[in-house]
């Protein structure tokens, strides 16, 4: 597989310490706010630079599952699964679940409603 | 004679008035007797509450422990909250524990989470200590009383206990902070436990989901318990239980299958990820099997889960039916320096 050049390393600790539930209207700091406000304009810039996205999740209190469904699930809602894997590194030492969970349970998935269209749920606080 | 005749006219019209008066007065008593027998909410008030209906009374039975004696709990929650429904005009309930002997911390909880419940509904509450001195003892230790008094979201009671209550939003900033004790607690070091937050998180807004499908009746309390060796973390909400929502929103699909098997085996179905979401999304429907996973695979906590007529200790691998429908969902977590570090 092909690698961009240059990497970009951003974490999940400046948008916030204690990360939430899934949707805005279910709580503070939200998957569904993360991706909007951070992981979308992130990922837009290392594609545009042609760059790798790190995302480091270390640092935090912790993740709901949800939470990181919502947040990196979107993302191969609107660019496909290929070009995530391609650009991302989802990086953490004390969690490393979460990488399990992304390629065997949380991409498939969000790329099967790709391709059925099935669009997520945008909420209001 | 001409007299005689009216008068003997008059009172053969006046007979014949009293007997068809008396006709109406019966047929009225048995149309009466009729409405009465049949329930209505507002014969209901008038029968149930007497004439004062925006007050209501209800007295705890000697034995007040939940876990042990789970099915008479439920019997008395859903008393109250039968009351509670019907009673548009309720403003006070008076829960009185004057008889209780023995309660244990579940119930407590679970008491607590009613009184938020009844707060959500705009309802006030006050209380009677246990004349049992032991009992008195286990509430006051838990602040009970301090929170029938109190209006505040989040408060601090004692040493060893904090509790913490909401609505229909999340609040992971809480339970953050309280997990870092957690870990101090057992280990001597702060820090972080993603395990935890996770479970933590995960019922937290599956008690919001299920709780109840009217936002403004959604409630959740949640309690920390700091003892020697061993930090407990109770959770309940009041409302419909996971399995009567699951019921509620998969009738269509899956009401064959569900009706044939027991609550508590559904439960465990639920938790292994066996049924789908509501939503019908391929990425839904993880958060009871990632707990279930944090519990059973990797040996991050204990959890015993009640929800309607479901007894389910996980890490125990136990599991039985109730007979009585416990209104709601409580979640008891057990956690040691072994599960943390």
């Amino acid at each position: 597989m092909m690698k961009a050049h240059s990497n970009i390393e951003k974490k999940v600790l400046e948008f916030s310490q204690h990360p939430g539930p899934r949707y805005i209207n279910q709580g503070k700091d939200s998957g569904e706010e993360f991706y909007k406000s951070y992981l979308k304009p992130w990922f837009e810039d290392a594609l545009k630079n042609n760059c790798t996205l790190t995302i480091v999740l270390d640092g935090t209190a912790g993740y709901l599952s949800s939470f990181i469904d919502e947040a990196f699930g979107r993302l191969v809602y609107d660019y496909g699964r290929m070009v995530v894997e391609k650009n991302l590194i989802v990086k953490s030492e004390l969690e490393t679940i979460w990488n399990h969970k992304l390629e065997n349970k949380i991409y498939p998935a969000w790329e099967y409603r790709r391709e059925q269209h099935i669009a997520p749920e945008n909420t209001h606080a | 004679m001409r007299s005689c005749n009216k008068s003997r006219k008059y009172w053969l019209l006046k007979e014949r008035r009293i007997q068809r008066d008396i006709r109406k007065r019966k047929k009225r008593a048995k149309k009466h007797k009729r409405l009465k027998s049949s329930v209505t909410p507002h014969d209901f008030r008038r029968s149930r509450f007497g004439e004062d209906n925006t007050v209501l009374r209800h007295c705890f039975p000697k034995n007040c422990e939940f876990l042990d004696n789970t099915d008479a709990f439920s019997a008395q929650l859903n008393k109250i909250l039968f009351k509670v429904r019907f009673n548009r005009h309720l403003k006070l309930v008076v829960l009185d524990l004057t008889r209780v002997e023995k309660i244990d911390q579940a119930a407590i909880v679970t008491i607590l989470t009613l009184i938020n419940y009844l707060n959500c509904r705009m309802i006030n509450i006050y209380g009677y200590a246990p004349m049992n001195d032991e009992a008195k003892r286990k509430i006051e230790e838990t602040g009970f009383f301090h929170h029938v008094n109190s209006s505040k979201s989040v408060m601090k009671i004692g040493k060893d206990v904090i509790c913490s209550r909401g609505n229909d939003k999340s609040n992971q900033n809480m339970f953050a902070q309280q997990i870092e004790n957690i870990v101090e607690h057992l280990t001597g070091t702060k820090g972080p436990c993603g395990s935890l937050y996770n479970i933590l998180g995960e019922i937290q807004l599956n008690s919001i989901d299920h709780s109840s499908q009217n936002s403004e009746h959604k409630n959740w309390f949640m309690s920390f318990h700091y003892e020697k060796d061993k930090c407990t973390i109770a959770m309940a909400d009041i409302g419909t239980g996971i399995i009567n929502s699951l019921d509620l929103l998969l009738k269509q699909e899956f009401y064959n299958k569900i009706m044939l098997r027991s609550h508590s085996q559904i439960l465990i179905d639920l938790f292994k990820g066996k049924y789908q979401s509501s939503t019908k999304l391929p990425n839904r429907n993880n958060g009871l099997p990632d707990i279930y996973d944090a519990v059973v695979n990797n040996n991050k906590a204990e959890l015993t889960v009640i929800t309607n007529k479901a007894f389910l200790d996980i890490s125990g691998n136990k599991f039985r039916n109730l007979s009585v429908n416990f209104p709601g969902t409580f979640y008891l977590i057990k956690v040691t320096k072994q599960h943390v570090s």
